[in-house]
């Protein structure tokens, strides 16, 4: 490796300690000693003639591979990312201290792209970006100058000078084709994987998943891909209740808790004969319907992107359903009171279409026994000591004749205030589900609604577990509410003793450092906004494209002035380069005159020499002559160097 | 001199590279459509077609203007500095490279190319011949190593490389009549091993009773005459055709230089020159048959191979 490349490839490790820095799945102590190593590596790596000096590198990086795998086999392979991160990281740190002169440091340029690549799906926020910016404006100039120290190259000044001029188009070029392949490029946004269904990815992503696993501790990619778009159509006049849009949207509702996992409500054939909502029955012209207290107060219409659970988002309040366009797909109604989706043979993509009515559904006051008691089911020792020691307590703070609702209340607020949010896989997130409940570590929504579901049903309340999405995001002004993938939620839905459903979200606010837009000041406008423009690449979908594609086609209409700006910019830029393009050396020039004064023409195509030759065959002046000639040479040491 | 030909291969680097990008879009296609997995290919993919296109394009509109190179024996490197020319664009790390006998041997590099340059590099030893250099290779990794782009330029060189010169024993040298002979007699001198039998002086050598010789003044128009006489088994020819040639780079600073062959008559002389095309005669000389003429011989040239030379 040249001495000219070790800087780039010093500022690439430090990048890529940035981004295992801001995935947050490695502790800043497992980090702490690779930035320095990296720092004093110019010095360091003096070293590298010595035997001792490479034997102790090896024999670390031995070392620390034992620790990950022990650590893998101990903690669970669930960690497996984590610590290859800080196994790649440490390898480029390795790198860094001890390629020789004549070795390769392609590794080193591979492992620093795939430490970025992996990182994303750890950390997919702006600061993702921005890193991979400052990523791309080292990266290709690193390249740039490993092509050519390769040879042997001699880094100059005014070689490095030329390299860098060249390296900034191609850096913007790298930056605008990317971005134009990005938005332009057809593709289906809604592609299934050929392996989903095997590959850990296709369950890595948020989303509704048919079963909740608590002990699924591995980290979740944050989609940004919209889920769920719901515009209120109108608030029917003179009904009491706004037309407010709910934030909960369900799409399945599990029951069944093993002490690891949460059934589905409806899995296997048990669901048709546990009947805990009012039925759908199916109208005219498709439309579904169920018995409502009152006439229906609100009406939205629903574009449903999420086609992957397989479930027909609905809130707990929908009490009609009116398919606009399904995309084939038929509908089954869940025993929860919700719908699968059963999709045709020939599937057709897009978001499902359809309006729903919403209002109070009638309650359920007939629930057997055996709905009862799945409702209140507690797996036997499988429930840590701690849920029965909380309630308790909880439940001695209320009075004796304190409702379902009321308890459900009281302890919602309880985990609220006594339990912090996390997401898998960032630092302080519970190793198990009992860590949680102890209060030592934070939780997910699946823990803050398991937690509330055993601690309702310690107390004999009948609750269920319900999975969806959580709609709280503004669009298109004020009324239009969106979910991305990343907002899938679960919480807890109560039967209250007059047989109602009732929504009780134990988990907190979501974390503030989610929203950039929280900070003050430019900084905090500028973070904000960095923070949308990358919420609109990681949801950039065909409507987005088709958005930005409209916007584009109308620009000269409804800013001519802006279009005309960048003309003329474009015009004045392409003068610019052209002259300077045509510009000469002075010593061109100089020949030029000399030539001139001579009273010659050149020739087409004739050299300077040619011209000399012919010249000397003419009656000139010598002092005529002379000049000729030296401007000749100055002219040929100025073209070819010599 | 303009471009002809511009391949473009992948590099180790690229190599590897195409196999990571393979594996990440296999990955992309086995799991459900995700935007920053899709951002990161198409990254990649931009990366590896903006590197193709950069190296072609650096290698577009780029002429050799000049080869220099010089004469060299064989087993020895060769100094050569070759002139490009490119308008517009700078280019970088440029490599040329040539087919020659001995296989592809590169040439020189330039790092910089901003309208014209010349780069100096060193020929690789060639076996005794002339090869002209018609087409050069200028390759090119730049700008991001993914890819080898090659350019054939046509070029004009001719690649001069005569026997490396063997030794000669001074003795033999006086053989070959370097120490002067002329046909006026100049005085007299103790007999040296080489001298002719003709130039002893008998009177003087009774008188004095030692072997003494007439010395001659050098003629007006006097050289080392040799004559090379290609019928040689091809070993003593190369040995007689080393010999020749350190006579005649020796003439350069010496005695003029006359050799005879059957392919004719050289001349190398220190103020009328002749050393380029000896040398020349010396790299494409080869051998004739035994049934083929004999080379005219002057009346006191010496014939090569010496018998007291070396070879070495």
């Amino acid at each position: 490796m040249n001495d000219r490349l070790h800087p780039f490839l010093l500022l690439l490790t430090l990048l890529d300690l940035g981004f295992v820095h801001a995935t947050g799945s490695v502790t800043a102590t497992a980090l702490l000693p690779m930035w320095p190593l990296a720092l004093v590596s110019p010095w360091l790596r003096r070293l590298q003639r010595h035997r001792w000096y490479r034997a102790t590198w090896n024999t670390t990086v031995l070392v620390v591979f034992a620790l990950l795998v022990h650590h893998a086999l101990t903690a669970g392979l669930l960690h497996m990312l984590e610590d290859g991160l800080v196994l790649a990281v440490l390898c480029q740190v390795h790198l860094l201290n001890n390629i020789g002169e004549r070795q390769r440091p392609d590794l080193t340029f591979f492992n620093s792209f795939l430490i970025a690549f992996v990182a994303v799906f750890f950390a997919p926020d702006a600061w993702w970006s921005l890193l991979f910016a400052a990523h791309t404006v080292v990266f290709v100039p690193a390249l740039q100058v490993y092509a050519l120290t390769r040879g042997g190259a001699a880094v100059d000044r005014t070689l490095a000078r030329s390299l860098l001029r060249d390296s900034l188009p191609r850096i913007a070029a790298v930056g605008v084709l990317t971005a134009l392949v990005f938005v332009f490029w057809p593709r289906d946004f809604d592609r299934r994987g050929l392996l989903e269904a095997r590959l850990m990815f296709g369950r890595a992503g948020t989303g509704i998943a048919e079963r909740i696993d608590i002990t699924d501790n591995q980290r979740s990619r944050q989609d940004d891909a919209i889920a769920l778009r719901v515009t209120p159509i109108a608030a029917r006049s003179g009904s009491e209740q706004p037309a407010t849009t709910p934030t909960h949207w369900r799409a399945a509702a599990f029951v069944r808790f093993d002490g690891r996992q949460w059934h589905a409500q409806d899995e296997g054939s048990f669901g048709s004969r546990f009947l805990t909502d009012p039925r759908w029955r199916s109208g005219p012209g498709g439309r579904w319907h169920r018995p409502a207290q009152t006439a229906p107060h609100t009406r939205l219409e629903v574009l449903q992107f999420d086609r992957r659970s397989e479930r027909l988002l609905l809130p707990l309040a929908a009490v009609a359903v009116d398919p606009l366009d399904l995309r084939r797909c038929m509908l089954e109604p869940q025993s929860f009171g919700g719908f699968a989706t059963l999709p045709p043979a020939e599937t057709t993509r897009g978001p499902l279409h359809y309006v729903v009515a919403l209002a109070p559904p009638r309650t359920t006051h007939a629930l057997g026994p055996l709905a009862q008691r799945r409702l209140t089911e507690l797996p036997r020792g499988r429930v840590p000591r701690v849920a029965f020691d909380l309630a308790r307590r909880l439940r001695a703070e209320l009075p004796n004749q304190a409702g379902r609702l009321a308890i459900a209340a009281t302890f919602a607020t309880w985990l609220q205030e006594h339990r912090r949010y996390q997401l898998p896989g960032e630092a302080g997130f519970a190793d198990d589900f009992g860590e949680f409940l102890l209060g030592t570590s934070a939780g997910h929504c699946e823990y803050f609604a398991t937690a509330l579901a055993l601690l309702l049903r310690i107390e004999d309340v009948p609750c269920r577990l319900v999975g969806g999405y959580l709609l709280h995001e503004g669009a298109d002004g004020d009324r239009a509410l969106v979910a991305r993938e990343r907002d899938a939620h679960a919480w807890v839905e109560v039967l209250a003793e007059d047989g109602s459903w009732h929504t009780v979200d134990p988990t907190p606010p979501r974390r503030s450092s989610d929203g950039a837009g929280d900070a003050i000041g430019w900084f905090g406008g500028l973070a904000a906004a960095l923070q949308t423009l990358w919420h609109d690449v990681t949801g950039f979908d065909a409507a987005t494209r088709r958005r930005l594609a409209n916007y584009l086609l109308e620009l000269p209409t409804h800013h001519p002035f802006l279009v005309l700006l960048l003309a003329l910019a474009a015009i004045a830029a392409a003068v610019v380069i052209r002259r300077r393009r045509q510009r000469r050396s002075p010593e061109v020039d100089a020949f030029e005159r000399a030539v001139r004064r001579a009273g010659l023409t050149r020739a087409a195509g004739e050299t300077p020499r040619e011209l000399l030759a012919r010249a000397a065959t003419l009656d000139l002046d010598e002092p005529v002559l002379t000049r000729l000639r030296r401007s000749a040479a100055e002219h040929e040491r100025q073209r070819y160097g010599r | 001199m303009a471009g002809t030909r511009l391949t473009l291969r992948p590099s180790a680097l690229g190599t590897k590279g195409l196999l990571l990008f393979a594996a990440l879009a296999l990955t992309f296609l086995a799991t459900n459509y995700d935007n920053l997995f899709f951002l990161l290919l198409a990254f990649s993919a931009v990366l590896g077609v903006l590197d193709a296109f950069g190296a072609l394009r650096n290698l577009a509109g780029i002429e050799v203007r000049a080869i220099t190179v010089a004469p060299a024996p064989t087993g020895s490197e060769r100094p050569v500095s070759i002139t490009l020319a490119a308008r517009r664009r700078t280019r970088f790390a440029l490599e040329i490279a040539a087919s020659l006998a001995g296989g592809p041997a590169e040439l020189a590099r330039l790092d910089l190319l901003q309208g014209g340059a010349t780069a100096a590099g060193s020929v690789p030893p060639q076996p005794r011949g002339v090869q002209v250099l018609e087409r050069l290779q200028v390759r090119s990794r730049f700008p991001f190593g993914f890819f080898v782009a090659q350019r054939t330029l046509a070029g004009q060189a001719e690649l001069v490389t005569y026997p490396a010169p063997a030794a000669i024993a001074h003795d033999a040298r006086g053989a070959a009549g370097v120490t002067g002979y002329g046909s006026t007699p100049a005085g007299l001198r103790p007999f040296r091993d080489g001298d002719a039998s003709a130039d002893v002086h008998w009177k003087a050598t009774a008188r004095r009773g030692s072997v003494v010789v007439k010395e001659r003044e050098r003629d007006h128009d006097e050289a080392v005459e040799i004559v090379l006489d290609l019928r040689l088994r091809p070993e003593a020819l190369e040995l007689a055709l080393a010999q020749a040639t350190t006579l005649a780079l020796a003439a350069r600073h010496g005695t003029p230089l006359v050799l005879h062959s059957q392919a004719g008559r050289v001349r190398v002389d220190p103020h009328r020159g002749g050393l380029r095309a000896a040398l020349r005669w010396l790299a494409t000389a080869t051998g004739l048959p035994p049934d083929a003429p004999p080379p005219p011989a002057p009346r006191s040239g010496c014939r090569l191979p010496l018998d007291h030379g070396g070879s070495r």
